[in-house]
């Protein structure tokens, strides 16, 4: 049973986080090791390459990209899973820091709203390891993939509407106001259904070790098709997050001696690069048009998820 | 343009933007230099030093993030983020605890 090496009684807040490290060992057994891979030269080319990649995808949608990376990692150069999501959770810490460094003071990350919704995502990574006690994986990547499809499909639907009031209008405590590079025109917006950018936030927290990414793929349609905010600021405060959330998870898998460090850092190089590129392209490129490749990312992982439970 | 409560955001997105850039480039420039003399020839001690070093500098950029955040809200007595953010970084040193301790 995969689930026996959670049990105990350990209810202290810390125990959750240990339960952790026995649900990666759970969900993937024998994965609790250093890690295996033999580094070759042209294993690092390709990591940097698809580390390149994702950084250039993930940036432009606010996602660390870790939800391109592992599957590219697990499918291309035949990596085991858990050392991927471990490569790619330094990736997600990589990006998030550089692309926020640079928005910074442009008012796109909205800062109060992110550190409030960090609360949730730093309870769900906690409470991680119980959800994984709680779903078998199969269960949870099942679960996943319904989820994408739905708010993939969703964000196909919505892709026409726009969250931008006026330049003047009242944005509330935690609404934001930004200058659209692209148009040159002041947005405001107010946050719409904040329980719901909870939830959003909990659940990203809650599968980001076990799936080694940041959750911005379930935060950044939430925020922006029900939350009242734009595209844009969506993706840069989902961004700004994903750093902290990615963390929690980094710590257990580096703590582990998980981390392959030559790979991770030909990773890190590659998603680097990739984020600079994606910020450039980001800005020029239409809210509408971010939104079909956010909807047709979102089913692409749907159906990785699906392949990957069956 | 922006009025006086976005201001104040806008110093704090400043420095908070300052953490995460000396974060990112120094981890960032100790990974690179680590991973070329890890591809050179003779493995040395000093290769997996550097990617040791620039991996731990990676993960305590949003750490420090958050730390600063705490700060930045105390001084501007919003208590409500204070309170948000103290919790974030409590959780993420009971992270390190347990990550390295264990």
């Amino acid at each position: 049973m995969p689930d026996e090496a959670c049990s105990g009684g350990r209810d202290s807040a810390a125990s959750f986080i240990l339960h952790s490290t026995f649900f990666i060992e759970a969900a993937f057994p024998g994965s609790l090791s250093t890690s295996r891979m033999v580094v070759t030269p042209l294993l690092v080319v390709v990591t940097i390459a698809l580390g390149g990649l994702a950084g250039v995808i993930g940036t432009l949608l606010g996602l660390g990209g870790g939800v391109f990376l592992v599957p590219f990692l697990v499918l291309v150069v035949n990596m085991p899973f858990h050392e991927a999501a471990a490569i790619s959770l330094m990736t997600v810490i990589a990006t998030s820091s550089a692309v926020s460094a640079a928005r910074a003071g442009h008012h796109l990350i909205n800062v109060r709203l992110g550190m409030v919704l960090e609360v949730a995502t730093a309870a769900g990574g906690l409470l991680g390891g119980l959800t994984a006690q709680m779903l078998a994986p199969r269960v949870l990547q099942l679960l996943f993939s319904g989820v994408a499809a739905a708010v993939g499909i969703v964000t196909f639907v919505r892709r026409q509407q726009s969250n931008a009031l006026g330049p003047d209008a009242e944005i509330g405590s935690l609404g934001g106001r930004f200058t659209d590079e692209r148009t040159g025109e002041v947005v405001s917006y107010r946050v719409r259904r904040l329980p719901l950018a909870l939830v959003s936030s909990f659940v990203a927290g809650n599968v980001s070790s076990l799936l080694g990414v940041g959750g911005g793929f379930v935060k950044v349609p939430i925020l922006n098709a029900w939350c009242g905010i734009p595209m844009r600021a969506a993706a840069a405060t989902s961004a700004f997050m994903i750093g902290v959330t990615a963390t929690s998870g980094a710590l257990i898998y580096y703590g582990h001696g998980m981390v392959n460090p030559t790979l991770a850092a030909a990773a890190v190089i590659g998603v680097s690069a990739g984020s600079a590129g994606g910020m450039r392209i980001g800005r020029r490129m239409a809210p509408v048009r971010l939104k079909i490749l956010l909807g047709s990312v979102l089913l692409v992982v749907a159906a990785l998820m699906l392949l990957r439970a069956r | 343009m922006n009025g006086d409560a976005m201001d104040q955001t806008d110093h704090t997105e400043e420095m908070l933007g300052r953490v995460l850039t000396v974060g990112s480039r120094t981890s960032t420039a100790i990974l690179a230099v680590g991973l070329v003399l890890a591809l050179l020839p003779p493995t040395t001690h000093l290769a997996s030093r550097l990617l040791t070093i620039g991996l731990v500098a990676l993960i305590l950029t949003p750490i420090a993030r958050v730390a600063v955040s705490v700060i930045a809200f105390a001084r501007r007595q919003e208590w409500m983020f204070v309170l948000c953010t103290a919790f974030v970084l409590v959780l993420l040193i009971v992270g390190i605890i347990v990550a390295f301790v264990d």
